[in-house]
């Protein structure tokens, strides 16, 4: 999966449906969200390989550990693919599915025990991703338009010495567990560093950060590890990437409900 | 295939050697506690019982997980009843990936259908009766496969060399019909018995919001008719050649699910064709209960066999409730109720579970039956509701 909050990629796509076109700051903040997209346009496929420590107010920690595979469609959102190792007990269970740039996206699940492929509701978005402190929207496949933008203002990245962008951005489907996030984007290197997450109720939920970045194919900026602080339940999840790949040579047929059931 | 002792032997040979190739071998132990909440039918019924499980899996993927080789055995050790320690190849299987086709050769489990309480399109594997009375545990079933792959969807072809009997329990244990079941007298219809070929083939789709199958099966019925024998002192499972034409559908729109699965049956020998369905929907309250989900759903089943129905649905309401906690133990919920709408028989069910570390998850299931009518297919059983835990090691 592109694991894509950390990467934030939007393909270029109609630019209405934005109520406040007129003003400035949604167009600026709207052109920052594009030209993040494009500038990740054309890795094709990806794998990368997933360590999930989830850590409790106590200090207790569980972890995962999760195979991502994600398949660029031009024209709609990325195609994903999540395979989890660990914990034992789900392991062999996959997470299927297709983005759309509008309307809801399509998910499968496929269940080992059962061999049993099963279309679910991807009405979920709110909901923790494997008990952890990643919404299932956090680690969905981001496309420009599920969101409406303002720009905020330009300052200092704040977890690393660079020039930021500031920008608010506002998700438009009203199933979202977020009012709003608040996006920090290295103006260089057009990724993001930093998100804070609003509740529905307007108060700060989450934070993320997005570190150790590494670049790919001279163009393709990823995070390594991302830090999501929950500061109302005082939990943590810790993402560590290993082992990205770019262009595998994976199609659609690596994406598709047969594929699932191959799953090893 | 049911494994002899010797088979025993060379499985766990095959398995050490198992480790020399560059795959990978995981699997689970499970030990389960029974205790059935009356005293049965028969004297010679227990309460309590005790049995255990061991399922090793090899599995070995190459070219981006476009081939693959896997094996999955089955033991089963069970301290009461003597037919559900058996033991099975669930899986042995070859899986090729090309653009268009895909081929899948071996001993295999393919599951049909989108329900929940009857999964009455799912024709391929039969059940394995002693492993659980809901029918989700199958028996390995030899295959050739062929998965055609197009933008109108999937056409999958199966090629079906060898039949599998119906496990049931022993005479003496729980879930034991009104005789016993002479499980080494089977009758066919077929003059080739097991090893008639059957074929199927199934078309499937997912456009927008829809998940749509189609499927064709002939062969020999999963499900036996149980004949008395002549000297009315047994059962003898008996076979009968079936057609089947199934349909499963699906609609997934916001929370809801909309679900429907049906299927046409002939079966020439008795000149008559059958009809049933079940259908209904789940719907679920996202966030319900702080980070949990609720699910709720409901399923009504009909079958023009009526009386004479296999699967007892023939006219039943079955309404259940789902509970995902999403916390870091996976926490799960799910209780139901089936209602025979026309005797007012109840058939009902609790399963939860519970990781508790990375190794192990504890898993509590109650099955019950209330006001068994007496022409009921679950008149047999109407005292076997039990309670049940289980613990699960993974490896």
């Amino acid at each position: 999966m592109k694991l894509s909050i950390a990467l934030l990629f939007f393909s270029l796509g109609a630019q209405c449906a934005y109520g406040d076109v007129g003003s400035d700051s949604a167009k600026k903040g709207l052109e920052i969200a594009q030209k993040v997209d494009t500038s990740d346009e054309g890795f094709k496929d990806s794998t990368s390989n997933m360590e999930m420590v989830l850590k409790n107010r106590q200090g207790q920690e569980s972890r995962r550990f999760i195979r991502n595979r994600t398949l660029e469609v031009s024209g709609d959102g990325d195609k994903s693919l999540v395979i989890f190792d660990r914990p034992r007990d789900v392991k062999g269970t996959a997470f299927l599915s297709f983005t759309h740039k509008s309307g809801p996206d399509d998910q499968w699940l496929y269940l080992p025990a059962l061999k049993r492929v099963k279309r679910i509701a991807s009405n979920n978005k709110a909901g923790p991703f494997m008990g952890s402190e990643f919404a299932y929207e956090d680690i969905a496949s981001q496309e420009v338009e599920k969101y409406t933008y303002k720009f905020v203002k330009d300052e200092k990245c704040p977890t690393i010495k660079a020039e930021c962008h500031l920008i608010e951005r506002d998700p438009v489907d009203e199933k979202s567990g977020y009012s709003k996030q608040l996006v920090w984007i290295n103006q260089n290197e057009l990724r993001p560093e930093k998100i804070d997450f609003y509740d529905r109720k307007k108060t700060l939920q989450k934070t993320l950060l997005m570190k150790d970045y590494k670049k790919y194919a001279d163009k393709h900026w990823r995070a390594h590890t991302m830090v999501m602080k929950n500061h109302q339940n005082g939990k943590e999840t810790t993402l560590q990437f290993s082992d990205y790949k770019f262009k595998t040579g994976l199609s659609s047929r690596d994406f598709d409900k047969n594929a699932l059931k191959r799953i090893r | 295939m049911i494994l002899k002792n010797n088979w025993l032997i060379l499985f766990f040979v095959l398995l050490g050697q198992c480790s020399a190739f560059s795959g990978e071998v995981s699997g689970t132990v499970l030990f389960e506690n029974r205790y059935y909440y009356e005293k049965g039918l028969i004297d010679d019924q227990e309460r309590l019982g005790f049995s255990a499980a061991f399922l090793p899996l090899y599995t070995h993927s190459w070219e981006s997980g476009r081939q693959n080789v896997s094996f999955q055995a089955f033991l089963r050790f069970d301290q009461n009843d003597e037919e559900r320690t058996h033991a099975d190849i669930r899986e042995l299987a070859y899986i090729k990936a090309l653009q268009d086709w895909e081929f899948r050769i071996g001993v295999r489990k393919v599951f049909w259908g989108v329900t929940e309480s009857q999964h009455l399109v799912d024709v391929i594997n039969q059940t394995d009766f002693v492993e659980n009375i809901d029918g989700e545990d199958k028996l390995g079933q030899p295959m050739v496969n062929v998965a055609w792959v197009q933008d109108f969807g999937t056409v999958d072809f199966f090629l079906l060399p060898y039949f599998r009997e119906r496990t049931f329990s022993d005479s003496q244990s729980r879930f034991r019909f009104a005789l016993p079941v002479d499980t080494d007298g089977e009758t066919y219809e077929s003059r080739l018995e097991q090893k008639r070929v059957d074929w199927a083939v199934r078309w499937s789709h997912s456009v927008d919001l829809w998940d749509v199958a189609v499927s064709y099966f002939s062969g020999t019925s999963r499900e036996p008719e149980l004949r008395v024998s002549s000297d009315n002192s047994r059962l003898v499972p008996h076979y009968f050649l079936i057609e089947q034409i199934g349909v499963e559908l699906q609609y997934t729109w916001e929370s809801w699910l909309l679900k429907f699965e049906s299927i046409t049956r002939d079966a020439e020998s008795k000149k008559n064709e059958t009809h049933a369905f079940v259908g209904g929907f789940e719907y679920t309250f996202y966030g319900a209960l702080g980070t949990a989900d609720l699910g709720v759903l409901t399923e009504y089943h009909y079958d023009d066999r009526g009386l004479q129905s296999t699967t007892g649905f023939q006219n039943d309401l079955f309404i259940g409730a789902r509970l995902a906690f999403n916390d870091t133990q996976s926490s799960e919920f799910l209780g139901g109720i089936i209602v025979d709408l026309e005797q007012n028989s109840q058939l009902f069910f609790i399963e939860a579970s519970r990781r508790l570390n990375s190794n192990w998850k504890l898993s509590l299931e109650a099955r019950g039956f209330l006001n068994v009518a007496d022409n009921d297919v679950f008149f047999s059983v109407r005292k076997d509701s039990y309670l049940q835990a289980e613990l699960e090691w993974f490896f």
